[in-house]
C-alpha cells in the first residue's frame, strides 16, 4: 500500500513537472492543491464561495470554481500561489474583465440586482429559472430541463467551458485545462487548455498587456475575438455544427464565439434550417449570410459601404472579431473581413445593463441606442 | 493671465460640446420614429413595457425572442429586417399598419392618427379620415396608391427587392417626420413643419443619411422646382401648405420630383386597380407642368381661358402656372377616384366616377367638378383649341363640335379619354386615330 502510494504521488508529482514545462501556471502545488485536506488540524479546502463545503475536492484541489474564481475582493485579478487568478465576481471599482462580472445579477455590485443581466449559473444560488436557453435550437440531449437554475454551471455539460459532452460537469470538465494553458494567442483550439477561456474548440487571442490582462481596455489593448464570415449552417453540415463526430462534446464546428454561443442560442446564430427532420421549425437568422435578416446576425461581416465605412476604429463598447485567427491586438476594424459576434452587443458573464448588454438599453434614448450606433452609424 | 488661459479654455470646452451633441443627433432621433416624446413604443404582450420611447427594439424584435418567448405581434415566426411583423403582406396587412391604425396598434396609448394631405394642407378639418390604415383601404370605387404595384415597380431598382416594404418606396423609416409633427388633429402650420418622404431614387439600403428626407432642405423646394409655382388655397383662409402668406412654394416640398421619380414618361407601372399600365407623361411638357399652356382662342362669344381662371391663380400669369402633384392628388387614398383629392383650392370635390354628372348635370362630366377648382369651364363650353389637321365635324369626326363635348344622345365623351397625364393625341375612340392634337391635352 504505502509503495502504491509513493508511486502515486510521485507520478502526480512528474505529472505537474511535466505540465509545468508547457505551462503558464507556476507557483506550489499547495497553492492550489492538498494531499490529505488535512493539515495542523485544520481543512485545506479554503478556496470555497457561499455555502460550499470545505470537504475535500476532486482531483485533491484546495477550491472550487468559484472558490478561486469568485472571491469577491476588490480585485478583478487575484494572486493565488504566485498565479493571477482572474475573478468573475467581485467588486474592483476599477471594472471588469473582459467576460464580465457576475456580482451584477444579485447586486453584490453595480446598479442593483437583476436576473437579466447576466447568465444564472447555479453556483451563484437561485438567480432565474429559465425552462431552456433563449434561442434552444432542440432538446435531443434533454437540454431543456437541464441548462436551467438547476443545471447550468460554469463548466461541463451543462455549462460553457471545458469539455460539454458526457465527461459530466465541473472540474471533470477542464481536467488539465489549467496546467496545459496556452495564454495569448489560441489558434488551434482542439483542447480545452488551448481553447481560448477554456471555452472548448474556440479560437482567440488572450490580452496579455500587463496589467490589463484578460480586459477590454481600450482599441488597442484587448482581447480578440474569432468570428467568421458565414453564420454555421445546420442544414449543410447537420449534427456536427455542435457535435463532434462521436458526439462526446458539443462545440462549435468553426471555432468562432458567436458559433459557440450558439450551441445552446442557435436560432440566434445559425442559418435557417426549417424543414430539417431534426429540427423542422428552425427559424434561425436567414437562409443565408445576405441582409434581410430575421435576426440579428452574427459571424457576418461589416460591410465596406454605407453607414459602416463609419466604423474604423475598434471600440471595446461593440467589438468585432476577427474572421482569421488573430495573431495580435488591432485597434483597427477592417471592414468586409471582420465580423459581428454575439459579443459585440453582449457579455459573456453578466453586465450591468438588461440583457447582459453592453450599454444601456433602458437608459435615456441616447444612451439606449448608443450601442447599435456604433455599428448603425446612420441611425442615430 | 489666469483669465487669458480660463476664457479660451471654457471657449474650446463649450465649442466641444456644442460639437459634440451637433454629432450625436442624427436623423434617426429627429424623426418621429425616434422622437424620445412622441416616437415609437411598442405596447405588445410579452414585450417590456420599460423600454424608452423611440428605441430601435420597438420595431425590430433583434433576435425575435424575449425571455425565449417572441414577443407580440406575430409571435409564431421571426420576420425579415428584424421587425416584429412581416414587411409586407397585402394593400391592408403591412408591418406599419400594425401601428398607424386607429383600432388596436400596438403603440402604446391606442392609435396613431394621421391624415390626409386635404386636412394637413388644404386645412379641410372636416376629413373623417384618421390613420394610414384607413387611406389605403378604400374601397375599389374609390382609391389608393396599390402597395403591391408600387413593390411590384420598385423591386430590383435602387437598392429595392422583393423583401422591401412598399412604404419604404415613399418614406424613409428612421428618418420620417410628421407635418405636421406632432400635431394630428390640426392642419400643418408653419412652427409645426416636418418632412415626412424621401425619394425612391436616392434610396440607400446601408445608409440612411444617404437616403435623407426629401424637401428638408434648400434646392428640395417646389420654388426650386419653378419660379411659377402658386399655392392653391386653403379650405379656409391663406394658403397651402401651413396657411401662410407665403405662395411661391418655398414652404412646399418638390414633389414633382419626388413623384416624377416614378411617374414619369419612361417608367412602365401597372395598375390593378386599372388593370393596365398608368399613363406615362412628361411634366416638363404637360401643360399643368412646365410646358406652356396656351390660352384658348375663344369660340364664337365665349370668353379667353385665361380669363376663367380662378384665384388664387391670375391672368396675367396664365399658361405658365407650374403645378404640384399634391395640389390635386393624395398620396395614399382618396374617396375619389385616381387619387383626387377631396379638397381642392378651397373646396370640397367630388369626382366619384369620373362618369357622373358634373355640375350642369350632363353625364360623364364629373370631372370637371375638379377642374372647375381652378378653372370655370362647362361641359358646353370648353375650350378646345383645334388644330387645322383635325377636321371639323361635320363632316369628320373632329372635335370642336359636339362629338366630344356636345351630346351624344345622351353621352357625353369621358374627360379623361382626352384629358389624362401624357397625352397628346385624340384617341381613336371616335373612330379613327385623329393624330396628334398639336398640344397637350393636360
Amino acid at each position: 500500500m504505502r509503495k502504491y502510494a509513493v508511486y502515486c504521488l510521485a507520478g502526480i508529482i512528474v505529472l505537474m513537472m511535466t505540465t509545468a514545462a508547457h505551462s503558464v501556471l507556476t507557483g506550489q502545488c499547495s497553492s492550489c492543491h492538498t494531499m490529505h485536506n488535512r493539515q495542523n488540524n485544520s481543512e485545506m479546502v479554503n478556496l470555497t464561495y457561499g455555502t460550499e463545503t470545505t470537504e475535500a475536492k476532486d482531483y485533491l484541489l484546495r477550491g472550487t470554481c468559484l472558490g478561486c474564481h469568485a472571491q469577491n475582493t476588490a480585485n478583478r485579478i487575484e494572486a493565488l500561489g504566485g498565479n493571477d487568478v482572474p475573478q468573475v465576481y467581485h467588486k474592483d471599482p476599477g471594472g471588469d474583465l473582459a467576460g464580465g462580472n457576475f456580482a451584477y445579477i444579485d447586486g453584490s455590485w453595480g446598479s442593483g440586482a437583476s436576473d437579466k443581466k447576466g447568465h444564472n449559473i447555479k453556483d451563484f444560488g437561485s438567480f432565474d429559472n429559465p425552462s431552456q436557453p433563449p434561442g434552444r435550437r432542440h432538446d435531443i440531449a434533454g437540454i431543456n430541463t437541464t441548462v436551467n437554475n438547476t443545471g447550468f454551471t460554469c463548466a461541463g455539460t451543462h455549462g460553457c467551458h471545458g469539455v460539454r459532452g458526457n465527461q459530466g460537469n465541473g472540474l471533470s470538465a477542464i481536467e488539465g485545462a489549467h496546467h496545459n494553458n496556452v495564454d495569448g494567442q489560441l489558434s488551434t483550439a482542439d483542447t480545452v487548455a488551448n481553447s481560448y477561456r477554456f471555452l472548448y474548440y474556440v479560437i482567440g487571442l488572450e490580452n496579455t498587456t500587463g496589467g490589463s490582462k484578460w480586459q477590454n481596455v481600450n482599441a488597442s489593448n484587448h482581447n480578440e475575438y474569432f468570428g467568421a464570415d458565414e453564420p454555421m449552417d445546420f442544414v449543410s453540415t447537420g449534427c456536427v455544427t455542435c457535435h463532434d463526430a462521436g458526439n462526446n462534446n458539443n462545440r462549435p464546428n468553426n471555432k468562432t464565439m458567436s458559433g459557440f454561443c450558439a450551441t445552446c442560442h442557435g436560432y440566434f446564430h445559425l442559418l435557417d434550417s426549417g424543414g430539417y427532420a431534426l429540427d423542422p421549425d428552425g427559424d434561425g437568422v436567414g437562409d443565408d449570410k445576405f441582409s434581410p435578416f430575421k435576426r440579428h446576425p452574427t459571424d457576418v461581416v461589416l460591410p465596406n459601404r454605407g453607414e459602416y465605412t463609419s466604423v474604423v476604429s475598434y471600440d471595446v463598447d461593440t467589438p468585432v472579431a476577427r474572421t482569421s485567427p488573430p495573431a495580435s491586438i488591432d485597434a483597427g476594424v477592417s471592414l468586409d473581413s471582420d465580423a459581428v459576434m454575439c459579443l459585440s452587443c453582449h457579455g459573456a458573464h453578466a453586465t450591468d445593463f438588461y440583457k447582459m448588454l453592453r450599454w444601456d438599453i433602458k437608459g435615456s434614448l441616447a444612451t439606449a441606442i448608443s450601442g447599435c450606433g456604433n455599428c448603425h452609424t446612420s441611425k442615430n | 493671465m489666469k483669465r487669458k488661459v480660463i476664457l479660451p479654455g471654457l471657449l474650446v470646452i463649450l465649442t466641444g460640446l456644442i460639437f459634440i451633441e451637433t454629432v450625436r443627433a442624427g436623423a434617426y432621433l429627429d424623426s418621429a420614429h425616434g422622437n424620445s416624446a412622441y416616437g415609437v413604443k411598442r405596447s405588445a404582450a410579452g414585450f417590456p413595457a420599460d423600454y424608452i420611447r423611440g428605441l430601435c427594439t420597438h420595431c425590430h424584435d433583434t433576435h425575435a425572442s424575449i425571455d425565449g418567448v417572441e414577443p407580440d405581434p406575430d409571435g409564431s415566426a421571426p420576420s425579415l429586417y428584424s421587425i416584429f411583423y412581416d414587411s409586407h403582406v397585402d394593400q391592408t396587412d403591412n408591418f406599419c399598419f400594425q401601428c398607424h391604425t386607429d383600432v388596436g396598434s400596438f403603440q402604446d396609448g391606442g392609435g396613431i392618427i394621421n391624415r390626409s394631405y386635404s386636412y394637413r394642407a388644404g386645412a379641410w378639418t372636416t376629413d373623417t379620415l384618421n390613420d394610414v390604415l384607413e387611406s389605403f383601404s378604400y374601397p375599389p370605387a374609390d382609391s389608393d396608391h396599390n402597395l403591391d404595384d408600387i413593390l411590384a415597380f420598385i423591386d430590383g431598382q435602387w437598392e429595392y427587392t422583393a423583401d422591401s416594404n412598399p412604404c419604404n418606396a415613399c418614406h424613409n423609416p428612421h428618418s420620417a417626420q410628421g407635418d405636421p409633427a406632432n400635431a394630428p388633429n390640426s392642419a400643418k402650420s408653419s412652427g409645426t413643419r416636418g418632412w415626412p418622404v424621401s425619394r425612391p431614387s436616392l434610396h440607400d439600403a446601408d445608409d440612411n443619411n444617404a437616403w435623407g428626407l426629401w424637401g428638408d432642405e434648400a434646392g428640395e423646394k417646389m420654388s426650386d422646382y419653378t419660379a411659377n409655382y402658386q399655392a392653391p388655397l386653403r379650405f379656409t383662409s391663406n394658403y397651402e401648405p401651413d396657411g401662410s402668406a407665403t405662395q411661391n412654394g418655398s414652404n412646399l416640398t418638390d414633389f414633382v420630383t419626388f413623384c416624377t421619380d416614378c411617374h414619369n414618361n419612361v417608367n412602365t407601372i401597372f395598375s390593378t386597380a386599372l388593370g393596365r399600365n398608368l399613363n406615362t407623361f412628361d411634366w416638363n411638357i404637360e401643360k399643368h407642368g412646365t410646358g406652356l399652356a396656351d390660352d384658348n382662342i375663344p369660340n364664337g362669344n365665349e370668353p379667353a381661358s385665361c380669363n376663367r381662371i380662378l384665384a388664387p391663380y391670375q391672368v396675367g400669369a396664365c399658361g405658365t402656372y407650374v403645378l404640384s402633384c399634391t395640389d390635386c392628388h393624395e398620396p395614399h387614398g382618396s374617396p375619389n377616384i385616381f387619387l383626387a383629392r377631396k379638397e381642392v383650392n378651397g373646396a370640397v370635390v367630388t369626382v366619384d366616377t369620373g362618369t357622373g354628372a358634373g355640375p350642369s348635370g350632363d353625364p360623364n362630366s364629373e370631372w370637371i367638378n375638379l377642374c372647375n377648382r381652378c378653372h370655370n369651364i362647362a361641359i358646353g363650353d370648353a375650350r378646345h383649341d383645334h388644330p387645322a389637321t383635325i377636321p371639323p365635324s361635320p363632316p369628320g369626326p373632329g372635335c370642336n363640335g359636339t362629338i366630344c363635348h356636345g351630346p351624344l344622345g345622351t353621352q357625353y365623351e369621358l374627360c379623361t379619354n382626352c384629358h389624362n397625364h401624357g397625352n397628346g393625341d385624340i384617341f381613336d375612340f371616335l373612330g379613327p386615330n385623329l393624330g396628334p392634337y398639336g398640344d397637350q391635352l393636360f
